[in-house]
C-alpha cells in the first residue's frame, strides 16, 4: 500500500524532475531577468542597479527623443544589412563552389566552415592589425593610406565585414545542406529539357534553397543584432558613435554610465525588434516561400 | 557484281575511318573542355579559400614575425626570419596558461552540463506524459527568441547581489542548459518508437538507466554535434566573462588575451601570437568534430 | 521525330565494370522501343547514354544523321520521363510543363496553347495551378508525361515511368501510354524491368542481360521464338517450365526422357536434334504453362500428341479466368495454366498433354534455342 502510494507519487512527479534542471536554469537566468529587465526599464536606478524611483515609460520616452538612440538604431540596421548580405553571399558562393565533387573538396569545405570556430574578440584583434593604417596588410595590398577604424566613414563597414566573415562559416553549412537536399534528378531533367547552367542555377538551385535560405536569413539577422565582442575590441563604439551598435550601447549605458534603467529599456526594445522581425518572417514564410 | 561490292566495302571502310577520326577529335575536345571546367572549379575554390582563410593565415604569419619586421612599408606577407619569441613572450607577459585552463574548465563543464540537462528534459518531453507538458515545452521554445544580450544586465545584477562575481560557477551555471539542445535531442528522440521505452520499462529498466544505457548511446551523433557546438561557443564567450570576472585567476582566454592588446610595436606580434594560441583549441575541436557537427545539425533539426 | 542508331556502344567504369557491352541497334522513326531486363542489366545506363546524362565509353550514337556522342544533353533535342518523375518541386504544374519551352524562349501564347493542349490530352487541366507536393502518384506521373509531350523532340525517353505506381494505376497508365503513342506517332524509348509492360507497349523489345543484348524482336516473336533460355524464361508469366531431358531413339522415333517419363518428338524437332548430333546427349525442354492441357488437342492440331507429362500437384490457384497448377518433379518446379473447369486438385497427380508444336529445346551449355528461326532484326544486331 505504502509502496504503491510512493509509486504513484513518483509517476506523477517524475516527469517534472527530468525537466527541472533545465527549467531551473531558464527560470533564474532567463525568465526572471527577462521580467526584471522590463521592471527595471520602468525605474530610475542607483549605481548598484537597484530600482529607486518609478519613472513609468520615462526611460522609453527619453530614448525615443534621444539623438543617440536613433543613431544607435540606425547604425545597427545598416550593420545588420551589410552583415546579412555579406555573410549569406559568402556562404552561398562557397557552398555552390563546393557542391560538385573534385579532388580536395574536404579541405575546402573545412576551410569555408572554419570561421564559425573563431571568437569574435579574437577575430577583431586580427582585423585590427590587418586594418592598421601603417602596418596593416589591407592598406599595403590596396596601396591605400586609410585609417579604417578611426574614420567614421569606414569603421562601421569594417566591423560589419568582419562579422560577415565570422558568420559565413555556419551559412556555408546551411547552404551546403540545402544544396544536398535538392533532388539530383531534377538537374538531369532540366539538362534534357534544354536548360543551360545559368538557367538551372536560377530556376532550380535558388528556389530549391529558398526554405533553408529563409531560415538562414532569420538566424543571421538575429545573430547580427547581437554583435558585441568585435565592437568592444575594434572600435569601442567609435569614432564618434558611428559603430555604437545597440548591444554595445546597452553595455555602455549600464556599465559606464550606470544608467541601468535606460539600458534595460533598450534591452526590451532589442528584444521587441527581434521578436517582431522573427514573427514577420515566419508570417511571410507561411505565405509563399515554402513548398 | 563482286567489284561493286568491293568498292562499296572500300567506301564503307573510308567512312568508317572518317567516323573514327571525327570521334577522336570530338573525344579530345570534350575531354579538354571537361578538364578546363574542373580546373576552373578548383581555381575558383582556391581563390575563395584564400579569401576566407586570409585573416587566419595572416595572423599565423605575424605570430612568427619578429616585431621589427612588422614595421615596414614593404609588403611583408611572410616572416623572413621566423621566430618563436612571440609565443614564449606572450606566455610570460600574461598568465595565458592559466586563462587556457580556466577556459577549458568552464567550457568543459558547460558542455557536459548542457548534454545532461538537455537529455533529461528532452527525454521527459518525448517519452513521458505530464500535465502542462506542451505549455512547458512552448516556454522552452520561446526562450530562443530572447537574445542573451537583452537579459544580461539583470543577470549581472542578480549574480552580483548573490556575491557570485569572480568565480567559476558564475561563468558556468547560467549556461547549463539550452533550448536549442533540448529541441535537437527531442527531435532525435521523436524518431524512436515509444515501444522502445515501453519494452525497456517492461524489462524493469528505470528511467535514468534508460536514458544513460539506451538513449544516450543511440544519439551519439546528436550529442557529438551538440558537444562541439557548445564547447566552441563557450570557449569563444566574451560579454559575460567580461562583466563578471575581474581577477587574473579567473579570466578566460578571450578576455585575458585583451590584456595583450595595446598598440605599441612590441605587443602587436605578441598579441597575435596569443590569439593564434587560443584559436588553436577551438579550431582543432571544430576540425575533429566537423563531421559529427554537420551530421547532427542537419538530421532533422533543420528542414531543408 | 527521328531515327536513332547505336553502334557498338559500351559503358565501362574506371573500376573496370562494364555496364553495357557492344550495344548496336537501329531505331526507326515512330517506333516504341522497350529496353527490358533484370535490374543491373544496363538498360537504364543505355537510356541515360542516349540522353547524354552518362558518357559513352566507346561506340557511336547517331540521331538522324548526326553523331551526338559529345553533344550536351540540352542540345540533343530529346525529352525524358524519370522514374521518380523529377518534377520541379517549387513550380506549379503549369510551370513544370512549360519549363522546357520557356528555356527555349518560346512565345508565351504558344507555350500557353501547348501546355493546355497537353493538359487536355492527359486530363490534368484542373491541376495546372497545383504544386507537385499536392498531387497523387498517378497525377505526378501525368504531369511528368505532360512535361515531355509539350515539345516535339526527336525522341521521348522513359525510364521506368510506371514503376512507382500501384498495380491498378499502372495498368491504366499503360493503356494511356499506348494511346499516346498512337496519337503522337512518336519515337519512344522505354525502359522497364516489367515484362508485361514490355509485351503490351512495345513495337519492338530489346531484352538485355548483364549489359549485353540478348534479342531484339516484336512482342509476339519474342514470345514464340526466343533466342535462348534466358529470354524464354524472362518473357511470360508464369515463367516457362524447363526440364532437363535426355535425347533417345526407339523404332525410328526420337524421344526426350526424364524422370521415367518420355515425350515423343514431332518431325521438325526430331530432325533438328538428329542433324545437330544431340542423340544420346542432354537438352533442356521448355514448355510454357499455357501449352499444357488437361484434355488432348484434337488430332488435326499440329500440336497433337498422345504424350503426357505427369507430376504431383502441390498448389492449385484459381484465378477466375484460369487455373494455375504448381508442382515439382525431381527438384524441377513445374507450372501449368489450365481452363477454369479443370478438375485436378492439389495432392493429385496431373496428367497433362503437351502442345508439341510449341515446345522449345535448349542446349544445356550455350542455352541457345535449337528451334530458333533467324529473323530480319538479327542482321541489325550483328551488322558491326
Amino acid at each position: 500500500m505504502k509502496t504503491s502510494g510512493f509509486h504513484d507519487l513518483e509517476k506523477k512527479l517524475g516527469p517534472y524532475t527530468y525537466v527541472l534542471p533545465a527549467m531551473a536554469v531558464f527560470a533564474v537566468f532567463l525568465f526572471y531577468p527577462f521580467f526584471k529587465t522590463i521592471y527595471l526599464s520602468l525605474f530610475k536606478t542607483n549605481k548598484m542597479g537597484e530600482a529607486k524611483l518609478f519613472y513609468g515609460l520615462g526611460n522609453y520616452r527619453d530614448l525615443l527623443t534621444s539623438q543617440s538612440f536613433y543613431n544607435s538604431i540606425f547604425v545597427t540596421l545598416i550593420f545588420v544589412l551589410i552583415v546579412v548580405a555579406g555573410s549569406m553571399l559568402l556562404g552561398l558562393t562557397a557552398a555552390v563552389l563546393c557542391n560538385r565533387s573534385f579532388p580536395g573538396i574536404r579541405i575546402f569545405s573545412t576551410a569555408y566552415a572554419l570561421p564559425m570556430a573563431i571568437a569574435s574578440s579574437s577575430a577583431a584583434m586580427i582585423f585590427k592589425i590587418m586594418l592598421h593604417p601603417s602596418i596593416g596588410i589591407v592598406n599595403k595590398l590596396l596601396g591605400l593610406n586609410i585609417n579604417w577604424i578611426s574614420d567614421p566613414r569606414y569603421a562601421l563597414v569594417c566591423v560589419a565585414l568582419l562579422t560577415a566573415w565570422l558568420n559565413s562559416g555556419i551559412n556555408f553549412l546551411y547552404f551546403s545542406a540545402g544544396l544536398s537536399n535538392i533532388d539530383e534528378s531534377i538537374y538531369e531533367r532540366a539538362s534534357v529539357d534544354g536548360a543551360n547552367g545559368f538557367q538551372q542555377f536560377w530556376s532550380l538551385t535558388l528556389p530549391g534553397l529558398s526554405p533553408i535560405m529563409f531560415y538562414t536569413l532569420v538566424v543571421n539577422i538575429i545573430q547580427a543584432f547581437q554583435a558585441f565582442g568585435q565592437v568592444k575590441v575594434l572600435t569601442q563604439g567609435g569614432p564618434g558613435e558611428s559603430t555604437n551598435l545597440i548591444v554595445y550601447s546597452i553595455y555602455r549605458d549600464a556599465f559606464f554610465n550606470y544608467r541601468f534603467g535606460s539600458a534595460a529599456a533598450q534591452s526590451v526594445l532589442l528584444f521587441a525588434m527581434i521578436m517582431v522581425l522573427t514573427l514577420i518572417m515566419f508570417r511571410i514564410e507561411k505565405k509563399g516561400v515554402s513548398y | 557484281m563482286n567489284q561493286t561490292f568491293a568498292a562499296e566495302n572500300q567506301a564503307m571502310k573510308k567512312s568508317q575511318e572518317e567516323i573514327l577520326r571525327l570521334q577522336q577529335e570530338a573525344n579530345a575536345k570534350a575531354l579538354a573542355r571537361r578538364r578546363v571546367e574542373k580546373g576552373t572549379l578548383v581555381v575558383l575554390n582556391i581563390l575563395m579559400a584564400v579569401v576566407i582563410l586570409l585573416p587566419l593565415l595572416y595572423a599565423v604569419s605575424i605570430a612568427f614575425m619578429p616585431s621589427s619586421e612588422l614595421f615596414t612599408t614593404e609588403i611583408n606577407l611572410l616572416p623572413t626570419h621566423p621566430t618563436l619569441e612571440n609565443f614564449s613572450q606572450a606566455l610570460v607577459k600574461v598568465p595565458l596558461a592559466r586563462f587556457v585552463i580556466n577556459s577549458f574548465l568552464v567550457a568543459g563543464c558547460i558542455t557536459i552540463g548542457q548534454i545532461i540537462s538537455c537529455s533529461l528534459a528532452a527525454f521527459s518531453f518525448s517519452f513521458l506524459d505530464f500535465k502542462g507538458k506542451n505549455v512547458i515545452f512552448m516556454l522552452v521554445m520561446a526562450t530562443m527568441m530572447i537574445p542573451g544580450e537583452a537579459t544580461i544586465i539583470s543577470n549581472y545584477l542578480t549574480v552580483s547581489k548573490l556575491g557570485w562575481l569572480d568565480s567559476y560557477h558564475v561563468l558556468i551555471i547560467p549556461y547549463l542548459t539550452s533550448a536549442t539542445g533540448i529541441f535537437l535531442f527531442r527531435q532525435f528522440y521523436m524518431t524512436f518508437p515509444i515501444s522502445l521505452y515501453e519494452s525497456a520499462k517492461i524489462d524493469g529498466c528505470t528511467n535514468l538507466r534508460f536514458i544513460f544505457t539506451i538513449l544516450i548511446p543511440l544519439t551519439k551523433s546528436g550529442i557529438g554535434a551538440m558537444a562541439v557546438y557548445t564547447f566552441i561557443n563557450a570557449w569563444n564567450m566574451y560579454m559575460w566573462p567580461l562583466l563578471v570576472t575581474g581577477s587574473n585567476e579567473l579570466r578566460t582566454v578571450q578576455i585575458g588575451i585583451g590584456m595583450l592588446d595595446s598598440v605599441d610595436s612590441q605587443s602587436i606580434t605578441l598579441m597575435i601570437a596569443g590569439v593564434v594560441m587560443i584559436i588553436i583549441p577551438s579550431i582543432s575541436i571544430f576540425i575533429i568534430g566537423q563531421k559529427q557537427l554537420i551530421r547532427g545539425m542537419f538530421s532533422g533539426a533543420v528542414k531543408g | 521525330m527521328a531515327s536513332l542508331t547505336l553502334r557498338n556502344v559500351c559503358k565501362s567504369y574506371p573500376n573496370g565494370f562494364h555496364a553495357v557491352k557492344d550495344f548496336s541497334l537501329d531505331i526507326q522513326d515512330g517506333e516504341f522501343i522497350i529496353f527490358v531486363g533484370p535490374s543491373g542489366c544496363g538498360k537504364s545506363t543505355t537510356l541515360r547514354m542516349i540522353a547524354g546524362l552518362e558518357d559513352i565509353s566507346s561506340g557511336e550514337l547517331w540521331i538522324d544523321d548526326q553523331l551526338v556522342n559529345f553533344l550536351e544533353p540540352k542540345n540533343r533535342d530529346l525529352s525524358m520521363v524519370f522514374q521518380n518523375y523529377a518534377l520541379y518541386p517549387h513550380m506549379s504544374v503549369y510551370d513544370n510543363m512549360a519549363f522546357s519551352l520557356k528555356v527555349r524562349k518560346m512565345d508565351k501564347a504558344e507555350i500557353d496553347r501547348r501546355v493546355h493542349e497537353a493538359a487536355r490530352i492527359l486530363e490534368i487541366e484542373h491541376l495546372l495551378d497545383r504544386k507537385p507536393s499536392a498531387l497523387s502518384g498517378g497525377q505526378k506521373q501525368r504531369v511528368a508525361i505532360g512535361s515531355v509531350i509539350v515539345r516535339q523532340p526527336k525522341a521521348y525517353l522513359m525510364d521506368e515511368p510506371l514503376s512507382n505506381l500501384d498495380a491498378k494505376l499502372r495498368t491504366q497508365m499503360r493503356v494511356e501510354l499506348s494511346k499516346l503513342h498512337e496519337r503522337l506517332k512518336a519515337t519512344i524509348i522505354y525502359v522497364t524491368h516489367d515484362q508485361v509492360e514490355a509485351m503490351t507497349l512495345g513495337t519492338r523489345i530489346v531484352v538485355m542481360k548483364a549489359g549485353i543484348i540478348q534479342q531484339v524482336a516484336s512482342p509476339s516473336d519474342l514470345y514464340q521464338n526466343p533466342v535462348n533460355q534466358f529470354v524464354a524464361g524472362f518473357i511470360g508469366s508464369p515463367a516457362m517450365n524447363f526440364i532437363e531431358t535426355k535425347v533417345e531413339r526407339q523404332d525410328g522415333d526420337v524421344y526426350l526422357s526424364f524422370s521415367g517419363q518420355r515425350i515423343k518428338m514431332n518431325a521438325n524437332c526430331s530432325r533438328k536434334l538428329l542433324d545437330n548430333g544431340y542423340l544420346g546427349r542432354e537438352v533442356i525442354l521448355g514448355i510454357r504453362p499455357e501449352d499444357l492441357h488437361d484434355e488432348p488437342l484434337f488430332e488435326g492440331n499440329p500440336g497433337y500428341t498422345e504424350n503426357q507429362i505427369c507430376f504431383p500437384v502441390q498448389v492449385r490457384e484459381m484465378l477466375g479466368a484460369e487455373v494455375l497448377l504448381h508442382g515439382e518433379l525431381n527438384g524441377t518446379t513445374l507450372a501449368a495454366k489450365l481452363r477454369p473447369g479443370c478438375p485436378i486438385q492439389a495432392g493429385e497427380t496431373a496428367r497433362l498433354y503437351v502442345d508439341i508444336s510449341r515446345i522449345k529445346l535448349f542446349d544445356t551449355r550455350s542455352e541457345n534455342n535449337l528451334l530458333y528461326v533467324r529473323s530480319q532484326y538479327d542482321e541489325n544486331i550483328r551488322i558491326s
